[in-house]
C-alpha cells in the first residue's frame, strides 16, 4: 500500500461512506384514525417527498382519488382532472416529518438537536439508561420558552427512536408517539409503523396509526411527481 | 396502627403498578379491527372510493362513521391550537406578532383569533399593572425618604 492509498483509505473513504446523502422517499401509506367521538377515518395512497423541493405529495386512492401537495404552510387538494379543489393552511412542516428526519439521519433525536449556528429551543435535561432503552428528557432551553413548551421524553432502543411523549407546560401528557417495525432501505432506517395518540385538555384521545409499505429511497423515476407543479386552474369552491 | 399502615402501603404499591409509563406502547390492534377490514377491501380493489364501498359494505361504513362526505385525514390541525400551542398563549407571549401568526396559520379563524387577542390583552394588562405598581412604589419610597 503506497502513501496515497493509505491517505485515501484513512481520510477520504470514511467521509464518502458516512457522508452519503439521501434525498428522496416514496412509500405506500395507510393512515387510520380512531377519533374521540367514536368515528373512524382511513386514508390510503402513496407518499412522495424530495428534501430538495421540500414538497410532500400524497397521491391518494381513498377516501377519494386526489392529490394533496404540502408546500410551505399550504396544502393544496387537486382532483383527478388536475383542478385545485381546495387550499388550506397546515402546520405539516416537511422538516419535522419522519421521512425528512430519516433521510437526513436525524430521526434518532427527532431533529431536536440544533444544527450549527441554530438557536436551540430544547436542550437535554436528563439521560437515563433503563432495561427497555435510553430515555432522554428534553427541556425548553430558556425560561421564556418554558411558559409554552413542555418537556419531551424520548426513548431510543439500539440507537433507533422508539417512543416520544410530549408534555404541556403544566407537565400533562398531550401526545404520545411510537415508532415501530423499522426497515433499512439503502442504509436509511425507517419505522414502518408510527402510532400517535393525541390527548385533549378534557382527556379525550385520538389515535392515529400510520403504516408505510414498499419504502423506496432515492427513486430516479416519477420526477414530475416529486417536483409537482400546482395547477393554475381552481374550482369554484376553491376560489371562495 | 402498624398493621393498618402496612396494608395501606401495600394497597398504594398495588395501585401504582397500574400507572402506565407513557413511553410504553399500548396495544391498539383491537381499536383498528374494522378499519383493517376496510383497508383489505381497498387493497383488493384500488379503484374503490367511499361511494363504491357504501354500495358494497353499507353496514361496515356505518359502523365506522364514514360517509361520502368524509375527507382524508392529512394535514389536520386544531385551529384552537395553531402549531400545537393554545391560541391564548400565542397572544400572551408574542403580543401583536402572535395575533398575526395565528391569523395566518388558521386562515382567519375567528374563535382562535379571539383567544389570541384575549391573551395579548391579558399580557398587556399584567405589564401595565406591574408598571403602575412600580411607579406608585417608587413614588411612595421617594415620599418616605423626602426631608419635606
Amino acid at each position: 500500500m503506497n502513501f496515497r492509498t493509505f491517505l485515501f483509505l484513512t481520510f477520504l473513504l470514511p467521509s464518502i461512506s458516512f457522508g452519503q446523502q439521501f434525498y428522496r422517499f416514496r412509500a405506500d401509506v395507510s393512515i387510520k384514525d380512531k377519533l374521540s367521538n367514536g368515528s373512524y377515518r382511513l386514508t390510503m395512497g402513496k407518499i412522495y417527498y424530495d428534501k430538495i423541493y421540500k414538497k410532500i405529495v400524497y397521491k391518494l386512492i381513498f377516501p377519494k382519488k386526489e392529490t394533496m401537495v404540502v408546500q410551505d404552510t399550504t396544502m393544496f387538494s387537486i382532483n383527478d382532472k388536475n383542478i385545485v379543489t381546495g387550499t388550506t393552511r397546515t402546520f405539516l412542516i416537511p422538516e419535522f416529518t419522519a421521512f425528512h428526519l430519516a433521510l437526513t439521519g436525524q430521526l434518532s433525536d427527532y431533529g431536536l438537536r440544533p444544527k450549527n449556528n441554530e438557536k436551540a429551543i430544547y436542550k437535554i435535561g436528563k439521560v437515563e439508561k433503563t432495561p427497555t432503552g435510553v430515555i432522554t428528557t428534553w427541556v425548553a432551553s430558556e425560561e421564556q420558552y418554558k411558559k409554552v413548551f413542555g418537556n419531551i421524553r424520548m426513548q431510543t432502543v439500539n440507537k433507533r427512536l422508539d417512543a416520544m411523549v410530549f408534555y404541556n407546560a403544566k407537565g400533562v401528557v398531550v401526545s404520545q408517539q411510537y415508532f415501530k417495525k423499522y426497515v433499512n432501505v439503502k442504509g436509511v432506517e425507517f419505522p414502518t409503523e408510527v402510532t400517535m395518540v393525541s390527548i385533549s385538555e378534557k382527556g379525550e384521545k385520538n389515535i392515529q396509526l400510520t403504516t408505510y409499505k414498499n419504502v423506496t429511497i432515492d427513486q430516479n423515476t416519477e420526477d414530475e411527481i416529486y417536483r409537482y407543479k400546482i395547477p393554475l386552474t381552481k374550482s369554484a369552491a376553491a376560489k371562495k | 396502627m402498624t398493621r393498618i399502615l402496612t396494608i395501606f402501603f401495600c394497597v398504594c404499591i398495588y395501585v401504582c403498578s397500574f400507572a402506565k409509563e407513557p413511553l410504553q406502547n399500548e396495544d391498539f390492534t383491537s381499536e383498528f379491527k374494522k378499519l383493517n377490514q376496510l383497508e383489505s377491501i381497498i387493497m383488493a380493489n384500488p379503484n374503490f372510493t367511499v361511494d363504491s364501498v357504501i354500495k358494497e359494505q353499507p353496514q361496515l361504513l356505518k359502523d365506522l362513521g364514514i360517509n361520502s362526505e368524509t375527507k382524508s385525514n392529512i394535514g389536520d390541525d386544531d385551529p384552537m391550537k395553531p402549531a400545537g400551542f393554545p391560541a391564548f398563549w400565542w397572544g400572551f407571549c408574542l403580543g401583536i406578532w402572535g395575533i398575526l401568526i395565528v391569523y395566518l396559520i388558521t386562515d382567519n379563524n375567528k374563535a382562535a383569533l379571539n383567544k389570541t387577542v384575549k391573551g395579548c390583552i391579558t399580557a398587556t394588562a399584567i405589564g401595565l399593572g406591574v408598571y403602575v405598581i412600580a411607579i406608585v412604589g417608587s413614588l411612595i419610597a421617594a415620599a418616605a425618604t423626602s426631608p419635606y
